[in-house]
This record gives C-alpha cells, sequence and structure tokens, in this order.
C-alpha cells in the first residue's frame, strides 16, 4: 500500500460527487469547491505478522466549499456531511472499490474557516483511517 | 543473543500459511508431574510423565479465499499439522511442528472496528522442535 496510490484513489472517489472538483494532492489553489488530499497522520506499520498489514491513519479529504456565511455553503456542508443517503461524502469514500488498499473508513468530519486565495472558506476536513496489505 | 520482534513470526496450518491474518499468537508445551513420596522424606517429589502442548492464534478478519474464514473455519474437529515459526521462515531457524485438533474458530465484531477471529487447537502426540531445515 503506497500513500500516493490511497490518496489518488480516494479524490476519485470524490469524482462521484456532484460538482466537486478533486485533487489528491494540497493543491494551493484549488477551483472551489473541491476536495484537496492532505497527508496523514502516520502510517502504523506492522499490524500483522509477517507485512500483512499496514493502517494509514487520519488521512486528511479536505472538502473547500466557499463562504461560510452563504445558505448555499451551509446547504451543500449539510448534504456532503451527512452520515448517510445519496450526497454523504461518509458513502462515497466507504463504498468505493479500492485497489490501492483493502479498506477506508471515515471516523470523523469538522468544520474549520479559513481563506483559499484570499477568499474566506469553509472547510470540512473529513478523517479517515486507510488498511492495506504491508507489502507493495 | 538478540531480542526478536513478533512480527516476524510464522504460522502454517497445514500447507496454508495465515501469518499475515495474525496479530497474536500462544505456542507453549507442559509436561504432567506424578507424586512419587516416599515415607521418610520431608518434601514432596514429583517427575515429570507426559508431555502435552498449548497453541492458539488470533487476528484480523479478511474475505480473501485465503482468508481466515476460509481456511480455518472448515477445518473444526479435525486434526491438522502446524508449523509454528517464531524468528520466520528459514534455514536454521526454529520451529514447532506438531499436530493439532483444531477445537475452536470464532469471530468477533466490535462496532467500532475491524471483525476479527480466534483460532483454538488440542495439540497431540510429539513435537518435532528441530530447527528448519535448508
Amino acid at each position: 500500500m503506497r500513500l500516493n496510490d490511497v490518496m489518488d484513489e480516494v479524490a476519485l472517489a470524490f469524482g462521484e460527487v456532484t460538482g466537486l472538483n478533486s485533487y489528491g494532492w494540497p493543491e494551493a489553489s484549488p477551483a472551489l469547491p473541491a476536495v484537496v488530499m492532505n497527508y496523514p497522520e502516520g502510517v502504523d506499520y506492522d499490524q500483522t505478522y509477517d507485512r500483512g498489514e499496514d493502517t494509514i491513519t487520519d488521512l486528511q479529504a479536505i472538502v473547500l466549499i466557499g463562504n461560510p456565511q452563504d445558505r448555499d455553503t451551509r446547504d451543500k456542508a449539510a448534504q456532503w456531511a451527512d452520515g448517510d443517503g445519496p450526497t454523504s461524502i461518509k458513502n462515497f469514500i466507504e463504498g468505493y472499490a479500492y485497489t490501492s488498499c483493502d479498506d477506508v473508513q471515515v471516523i470523523r468530519a469538522t468544520f474549520e474557516s479559513g481563506p483559499v486565495a484570499g477568499i474566506p472558506c469553509l472547510h470540512i476536513v473529513f478523517s479517515c483511517n486507510v488498511t492495506g496489505s504491508g507489502r507493495d | 543473543m538478540a531480542r526478536k520482534h513478533s512480527k516476524l513470526t510464522k504460522i502454517l496450518i497445514g500447507t496454508d500459511d495465515i501469518s499475515q491474518f495474525c496479530t497474536d499468537s500462544t505456542c507453549g508445551q507442559q509436561s504432567g508431574t506424578e507424586d512419587n513420596t516416599t515415607y521418610g522424606k520431608n518434601a514432596v517429589v514429583k517427575d515429570g510423565t507426559l508431555l502435552t502442548g498449548t497453541f492458539s492464534c488470533s487476528g484480523k478478519y479478511d474475505d480473501s479465499a485465503t482468508g481466515p474464514r476460509a481456511i480455518l473455519k472448515p477445518l473444526v474437529g479435525t486434526t491438522v499439522v502446524v508449523q509454528y515459526r517464531p524468528e520466520g521462515t528459514g534455514s536454521g531457524l526454529p520451529q514447532d511442528e506438531f499436530s493439532a485438533v483444531i477445537t475452536d474458530y470464532s469471530e468477533t465484531a466490535p462496532v467500532a472496528g475491524f471483525r476479527t477471529w480466534s483460532l483454538t487447537t488440542e495439540p497431540s502426540d510429539e513435537w518435532d522442535s528441530t530447527d528448519q531445515a535448508a
């Protein structure tokens, strides 16, 4: 399991979300609304014997929506952060057929605000734990 | 002399290598004892009798055709050959090889985590603990 392959594939899973531009890396100037993949907290090696399993912990998919004070931003955030249903990003990520890893679990969504290219922007940070083979 | 990490452990059940699904294992040999104390002694005298053993392992569930459920569950109630290699596979490395009756295969499903499995056996007859051949 290689980190770049996983980041690219999670970004691909976002391709099924209507209206989102996806980047498999922490793109500095994304076209909004967008998802950019950020680096994980770390990699826990040797979760089973014989290099059977590693875990990537707290891999971040950051969804950048728009002005936090706009009603449209709130509505988009609500539908994407929904834990279930046809617009749920958790569903899109966990339901994707991954080849770079065995499993991706979305464990948390947190909300932050900060400028993107000087424009106020709401961020939803989806934190994921990724499990896969310890071997390439 | 050097310490050896548990991650190197190899476990073969029959001809199937299940190491990559394992997180824990216990492999031990024990002896029975017989009380041979006679009159005139001030302490109990014991001698060893027959050897026996214990072997169990557990780990992460996997749905593949070579995963623990596919391989181990059908073996419950049968006798298999177990090869336990505490330092991995390689010429001259230690190994315990023995027959064992598979007495239990169980799965556990915690709501906030991955499905796990465990295997319990009762080793039978004598063990071969010679190092691995080239």
